[in-house]
């Protein structure tokens, strides 16, 4: 018996997703140890092997893989604890950084955070002015040296950052993708004067035009790699300890996962990796079931967070926000609002308004009973029936129902006149067409319509609201993974490895041209993805799969299209080809006639995605369950609309492949709550995972 | 404008049914996810950098008669527009052959709502059968619109096409004819076809969205959500008002140079406040100017919004309720309400600039009046932008276009609990995005010296204003090209500080002729800054009529004028003077004689000297003197009760049934009913000592009051030199 382990570190919550050979799969979670988050690892691993009733040792001796998301670099940067650092930039630039393209006042703010201005504030630096020294040096847009660098004040600006205790140093110089040689002999001088110190140069770790998002990009990357090096080390002495022999995979935010290694190397890519594992985790899912179009809804205590998986491929972005920063490395694309669990509910200004304000985990919901006094949405669940009191996270926490009323009576139904139970169903409704209008907002944004997907519902509250949710967007099927609790770990473990390398090219036509291939240098674009591909098979050998991609577009107009390329040395009819794919790939996500090919078009960025699968068990379907499902209880639920109604109540552990449930119903699983609306059906498919049908008009 | 004559017939007549609250927010959260999708329809189908990163457009919904239900939090300006051409659709449109289901209409006419010739707006009425229910609307700007350059219009019909509110849309679909006659006037009809195709594809996604919205809920359900949520908003404003203390509130500004001559427009506001409403008086503004510097009555109504929507309605629905309490008065034929034909191009940053300029200075100083809600007042923000416009062929042999946004990144006002925001962006742009320079010098043939924060932009006070980024070019890959800039705030400071604080810089250039910049590059090395340039510095005035050459020996530098300053200036924490003077944000020499800092080598101030020199310059200014002196004024401690205060350091209290204006130490300074600054001490002050990017028109004096008894700033005033001060809060409490 071989053993395959992800996990995944939450705020509150250490996910382990525990897969073997016989297609077994094992959910246990272990309380967050922030002042060493590895021993919050070893603890889920121990839960784990008590569940397989092995010792941990045992365990580890059949583990054949280990895989680890962490919010570790996500968290050090938020917080600002990263290491001291230094930037080596363009003389005349040491400003781009905390100028930020002008979005320095409201990068990383919600709407309402940018309304209201008295309010807004400056993000803290990454990089402090003192530790930014301009280098004398330029080159201009096509790669021309205006000025060479002068290396004798270059070596006087890195001592006085060396003297100053930089731990890592940050070089990003004007147009260096186009002409990288004064970086490289700046990371050259830096290694000479301080062999132990990170360097992260921008022409290399993303060679794209953007001096501000380069500089950004360079600068976290410096900023974490110490401390990802750090912890991801600790890690992995730790598992070593255990007897671990095995590999060590890091979950990064682009789609997939990169060797223990090469994690601090790639620090900026591992922010955000815990809701990239989630959609990637959805991806594999879907393959699985052959579901290709999935909206992944990831609901927890904080925020309701969005990814859009189109035709088997996650949607990427080219450049995310984090800490009020910005990362121009691709990522998978996850949208979020401030709607969980703990979102409160609030009369403003006369409006019932739930979220963005959350209650957290501390205070947390009032019924809680951790001091919270404020209604939230997980409140409104209680007082509905929709959670039983005695089961939540499986009866191993406690909730106060009567303060779950208290707080909705005194903040909600007495200021608005109703009675307890209506204020609580409103707030969920209010709540659910929030979520339906962001799944809308962002299935109709990237050129399709809700109806034709799938929604895969995730997380703690996922389960509990998507019946509502996604009914209201017009979605007729949602799709509960097993591991809903502890999807992003499942998606550790299923992950391949992948890297993505980019690099700017940045030919263009004139205006009104006739064949792109009589304008753009087609050998160089030949060379600059064979450089590309030498770069995949350097970092995942040659067995790697590479996928090419070329982003293109409209002269003046700023919609920039990725469009794949083919696998071969391109020729001039090639060329003109990828044209005629850009726009009709730009007019499917844009609208039709929205291509002003008149312009002219530009060819910005080269890229290629390598992923090579990592070794993991094929799940095997479960033998169908015979029998009725088991009613464990009749519960008098409160639907919004149609007042209480007798649900039947079950528990997963009584229910097997096959079944199928009508609603409504609850399903009690130890680690969240599914709820069957009235006039929609359940049902467990081959693989175990849940399948609401929620065709019928659903709840509204 | 407020007359609108659609037969009533016309419209679908309803009854307010009541909503429950739930079923409320959902549908008021729909129309404003219906606001979002239009606004990424626009964006989406546009692709252009003005719509997707300046953000210059709206979206929203509107009611029968223009009643503004949900606009989109973009350009604050544009707050007006779409609701006010509505209003003239309704006016020019209503006969035959009527307004039908199925059309949209075009309109860029700058006395139709649109706040200058390149904003063009599409409007599509909403029917329920064969009613009007309401409206839906987009406007975006155009980056060419037809017309001579800006300077050179004496008349709004040269400054570009005029399209009245014009059927371009039947049956749901444009008509071939008219938009060949509406492109055929523009020099790039192909990327103004785009914009206006995702015009009409917003207002579809709208239309469709209202419609299943409607087919949900019913038309009266969501009729009355519609009317509901403006009285809520309505209310919560009133209520808000109703806080703060009665009173008139007065500000004003001088607009430099109107195209031809040097001469200074004066935009005035007085805004009475009574109860629960606002009355906006601008008769006292000056009149019209003869070129493109006047705002139309729109424009005026545009640049009020801009002011207001921060200050009393930061948290609120943005929608008709907002603007209900609300009077506005002006004089047809003044520069605020330009009467036609009179040239409007650069309304937006001229007149309307200023417009909101001084509504957000008397709004600010009626909130700065409560203690619960001082937070939202601040200092003004800055000056318009140096318009900075480059001819010529670009580095590929292409005609170069676009103008550049660079005089965008500007720091922002002051509040009485932080600095302004380094930068923060135009006030009136909640968030912008600008370009890198990379991009710019990719697509415009420039090479970029630097961008960075410049010294001495801020205005100072004890919280400081935002400092502004500015930029050095020199031409790049080619000999010449035509250059023209255009501004206000050059010679006449408009970003004026509150209680104290001083106004921020004024828009500066400088143009270094005949450089040796060339050389200098040769020799291998690029200048730190413009020191070193040598050449001729030629000076320009605020608005340029003809072009000038920019060619590869020169080097120009552009500094924008910055956010203003709160409080009196020698009350900032040393440590912070010492870190703004570390990092570049003020000067030692400013840090020394406005600040009144003494600096410790690099690291810090010198706490002992700073004292010192503080106790100095306070001992100073109780050597200025008043204008008028009262006798019997109540003692310094004599006991106050507090009826307002009047900003942070002062406040408005009763004492033996009088009312006065009295500084935090004590001292009253003269009674509510007459000006206080006629008590105060004051002095006049050059440019120089207001800053060093200071320039003041020779109609122009600064004054600073202080109080006669603790020696603090309470107001640094630019005004005319033979008038008297103005009397900037009258409280009637």
């Amino acid at each position: 018996m071989s053993y395959y382990i992800g996990t995944d570190i939450g705020g509150t919550f250490t996910d382990l997703v525990m897969l073997s050979d016989k297609g077994d799969v094992t959910i246990v979670k272990a309380p967050t140890t922030p002042d060493d988050r590895t021993r919050g690892v070893l603890d889920a691993l121990d839960l784990a092997a008590k569940g397989a009733g092995l010792a941990p040792k045992e365990l580890v001796d059949h583990l054949a893989y280990f895989a680890h998301g962490t919010t570790a670099a996500t968290n050090a940067f938020i917080e600002r604890k990263g290491v001291k650092t230094g930037l080596l930039t363009t003389l005349g630039f040491a400003d781009v950084l905390a100028i930020q393209r002008c979005m320095a006042s409201w990068a990383g703010l919600a709407d309402h955070e940018i309304a209201h201005y008295s309010t807004r504030s400056i993000p803290q630096p990454i990089i402090v002015r003192e530790l930014i020294e301009e280098i004398d040096e330029r080159v201009d847009y096509r790669g021309r040296i205006i000025a060479p660098l002068d290396e004798k004040t270059a070596r006087a600006s890195i001592r006085r950052l060396v003297t100053e205790g930089v731990e890592a140093i940050a070089i990003m110089l004007l147009w260096s993708f186009r002409n990288p040689v004064h970086e490289q002999r700046l990371e050259q001088i830096v290694k000479e004067e301080a062999p132990g110190v990170f360097v992260t140069i921008s022409s290399s770790l993303i060679p794209i035009l953007g001096e501000y998002e380069r500089v950004s990009t360079t600068a976290i990357n410096s900023y974490l790699g110490p401390v990802i090096h750090r912890y991801i080390n600790g890690l992995e002495q730790s598992m070593r300890g255990y007897g671990y022999k095995g590999p060590v995979s890091i979950m990064e935010s682009g789609g997939g996962v990169l060797p223990a290694s090469e994690a601090a190397l790639q620090a900026a890519n591992l922010l955000t990796s815990g809701p990239a594992g989630g959609v990637l985790a959805s991806q594999k899912l879907g393959e699985l079931l052959g579901f290709k179009n999935i909206i992944t809804a990831d609901m927890g205590g904080t925020s309701f967070d969005v990814g859009l998986i189109v035709n088997g491929e996650p949607e990427l972005q080219t450049v995310r926000e984090v800490g009020r920063f910005h990362v121009a490395l691709p990522s998978i694309k996850v949208t979020a609002i401030g709607a969980g669990g703990g979102s409160l509910a609030r009369i403003h200004a006369g409006h019932l308004t739930v979220g963005p304000e959350s209650a957290g985990s501390v205070p947390g919901p009032a019924c809680y009973g951790r001091g919270g006094t404020e209604p939230t949405i997980t409140d409104a669940d209680v007082v509905l029936g929709i959670i039983d009191p005695a089961y939540f996270l499986g009866g191993h926490m406690s909730i106060d129902t009567e303060k779950a009323k208290k707080a909705i009576n005194d903040h909600v139904a007495k200021p608005l006149g109703l009675d307890l139970h209506e204020a609580a169903a409103g707030i969920r409704e209010v709540a659910n067409n929030q979520m339906a209008d962001l799944l809308r907002r962002v299935t109709t944004r990237a050129g399709h319509d809700p109806r034709n997907f799938v929604i895969c519902a995730y997380g703690g509250a996922g389960p509990t609201h998507a019946h509502q949710f996604a009914s209201i967007a017009g979605i007729t099927t949602a799709l509960i993974p097993t591991t809903a609790s502890g999807h992003s770990a499942f998606g550790a473990v299923t992950a391949d490895r992948h890297r993505s390398f980019s690099l700017a090219f940045g030919h263009h036509t004139p205006p009104r041209f006739k064949r792109a291939s009589d304008h753009v240098d087609v050998p160089a674009l030949n060379e600059g993805f064979a450089k590309l591909e030498a770069r995949c098979r350097d970092a995942l050998g040659p067995e790697a799969r590479i996928d090419r991609f070329i982003g293109m577009l409209f002269r003046q107009q700023v919609h920039e299209v990725f469009v794949e390329v083919p696998n071969k040395v391109l020729d001039p009819a090639d060329v003109d080809a990828l044209v005629d794919r850009f726009q009709e790939k730009y007019e499917l996500l844009y609208g039709k006639g929205s291509a002003l090919r008149g312009s002219g078009v530009e060819f910005t960025t080269l890229r290629t995605e390598v992923t090579l699968p990592v070794v993991k068990p094929r799940p095997t379907p479960l033998e169908p369950k015979a029998g009725k499902p088991k009613e464990v209880a009749m519960r008098q639920v409160y639907f919004y609309r149609a007042g209480f109604q007798e649900a039947k109540v079950y528990r997963s552990n009584d229910l097997g492949a096959g079944h199928v449930i009508a609603g409504p119903a609850i399903v009690e699983r130890p680690d969240t709550t599914v709820v069957v609306g009235i006039g929609q059906s359940l049902e467990i498919e081959r693989y175990g995972n849940m399948i609401i049908h929620l065709a019928a008009k659903g709840v509204h | 404008m407020d007359e609108v004559r659609l037969p009533d017939s016309g419209i679908y007549a309803y009854e307010r049914v009541a909503v429950d609250p739930i079923t409320f927010e959902v549908i008021h959260h729909r129309l404003i996810s219906i606001s979002e999708e239009q606004a990424a329809t626009l964006s989406a189908i546009s692709g252009s950098p003005l719509v997707n990163d300046a953000t210059d457009f709206n979206t929203g919904i509107f009611r029968a008669r223009g009643e503004i239900v949900t606009i989109g939090k973009t350009v604050l300006f544009h707050a007006a527009s779409v609701a006010e051409m509505v209003k003239h659709i309704i006016a020019d449109c209503s006969l035959s052959p009527g307004i039908r289901p199925g059309d949209m209409f075009l309109v860029n006419h700058p006395y139709k709502g649109a706040l200058h010739a390149p904003d063009f707006g599409l409007v599509a009425p909403a029917f329920h059968g064969e009613r009007l229910i309401g409206w839906v609307g987009v406007c975006s700007h155009q980056i060419d619109v037809g017309g001579v350059f800006g300077t050179e219009a004496t008349e709004a019909y040269q400054e570009g096409m005029l399209v009245p509110p014009l059927r371009v849309v039947e049956n749901g679909e444009f008509r071939s004819d008219m938009m060949a006659m509406v492109l055929g006037m523009s020099r790039l009809p192909v990327n103004m076809s785009l914009d206006f195709r995702g015009m009409m594809a917003a207002n579809r996604v709208a239309l469709r969205r209202l419609q299943e919205t409607v087919d949900q809920y019913g038309i009266d359900t969501v009729l009355s959500v519609m009317d509901g949520a403006i009285d809520i908003s309505e209310k919560a404003v009133r209520e808000r008002l109703r806080e703060l203390p009665d009173g008139v509130y007065r500000a004003q500004v001088f607009l430099d140079h109107d195209g031809v001559q040097n001469k200074l427009y004066r935009i005035h506001v007085e805004m009475t406040k009574t109860d629960d409403h606002l009355t906006l008086d601008f008769t006292k503004s000056a009149d019209q100017a003869p070129r493109f510097m006047n705002c139309t009555a729109s424009g005026l109504l545009a640049g009020i919004r801009a002011g207001m929507l921060p200050i009393l309605a930061y948290d609120l629905p943005w929608n008709e309720g907002v603007f209900r309490p609300m009077k506005v008065i002006a004089r047809e034929g003044s520069i605020v309400s330009a009467k036609f034909p009179a040239p409007v191009g650069q309304g937006p940053i001229g007149a309307m600039w200023l417009v909101e300029t001084t509504v957000t200075e008397v709004l600010s100083k009626l909130v700065a009046s409560s203690r619960k809600y001082i937070g939202e007042a601040q200092a003004a923000p800055n000056g318009g932008p140096d318009t900075f416009n480059l001819q010529g062929q670009n580095q590929y042999g292409e005609p170069n276009r676009g103008a550049s946004l660079d005089q965008v990144y500007v720091g922002g006002g002051a509040y009485s609990h932080r600095d302004g925001l380094s930068p923060q962006g135009h006030r009136h742009i909640p968030a912008i995005r600008l370009q890198n320079i990379e991009r710019a010098e990719n697509n415009t043939p420039l090479l970029y010296l630097f961008r960075k924060f410049l010294v001495d932009t801020a205005g100072p006070g004890r919280q400081r204003g935002g400092a502004s980024v500015g930029h050095g070019y020199i031409l790049h890959d080619v000999d010449k090209m035509d250059v023209r800039f255009a501004c206000h705030c050059y010679e006449s400071p408009s970003s004026l500080g509150l209680y104290g604080g001083y106004p921020s810089a004024c828009n500066t250039r400088r143009f270094s002729r005949h450089s040796n910049i060339r050389a200098q590059i040769a020799e291998g090395h690029m200048p730190r800054d413009m020191s070193t340039l040598g050449g001729e510095l030629p000076t320009f005035p605020a608005k340029m009529t003809k072009p000038d050459l920019f060619t590869k020996d020169d080097v120009f530098e552009n500094g924008p004028s910055a956010g203003a300053g709160w409080g009196d200036p020698i009350d900032r924490d040393p440590a912070d003077v010492a870190d703004d003077v570390r990092f570049g944000m003020i000067s030692a020499a400013v840090a020394h004689d406005i600040y009144g800092v003494v600096l410790a080598g690099k690291s810090g101030a010198d706490l002992k000297a700073t004292a010192t020199r503080r106790d100095g310059l306070r001992a100073a200014r109780l050597t200025w003197k008043a204008a008028k002196t009262l006798k019997n004024l109540p003692g310094r401690d004599a006991k106050g009760e507090e009826l307002a205060i009047a900003g942070d350091r002062a406040s408005i209290q009763k004492i033996g049934g009088q009312a006065y204006f009295r500084c935090e130490c004590g001292t009253c300074i003269a009674p509510t009913n007459e000006n206080w600054k006629d008590y105060a001490l004051q002095a006049n002050t050059t440019a120089a000592e207001l800053g060093p990017r200071i320039t003041l028109h020779a109609e122009l004096e600064a004054k600073r009051y202080a109080c006669p008894g603790c020696g603090r700033l309470h107001a640094v005033e630019i005004k005319l030199k033979n008038e008297p001060p103005l009397f900037d809060c009258e409280f009637k409490v």
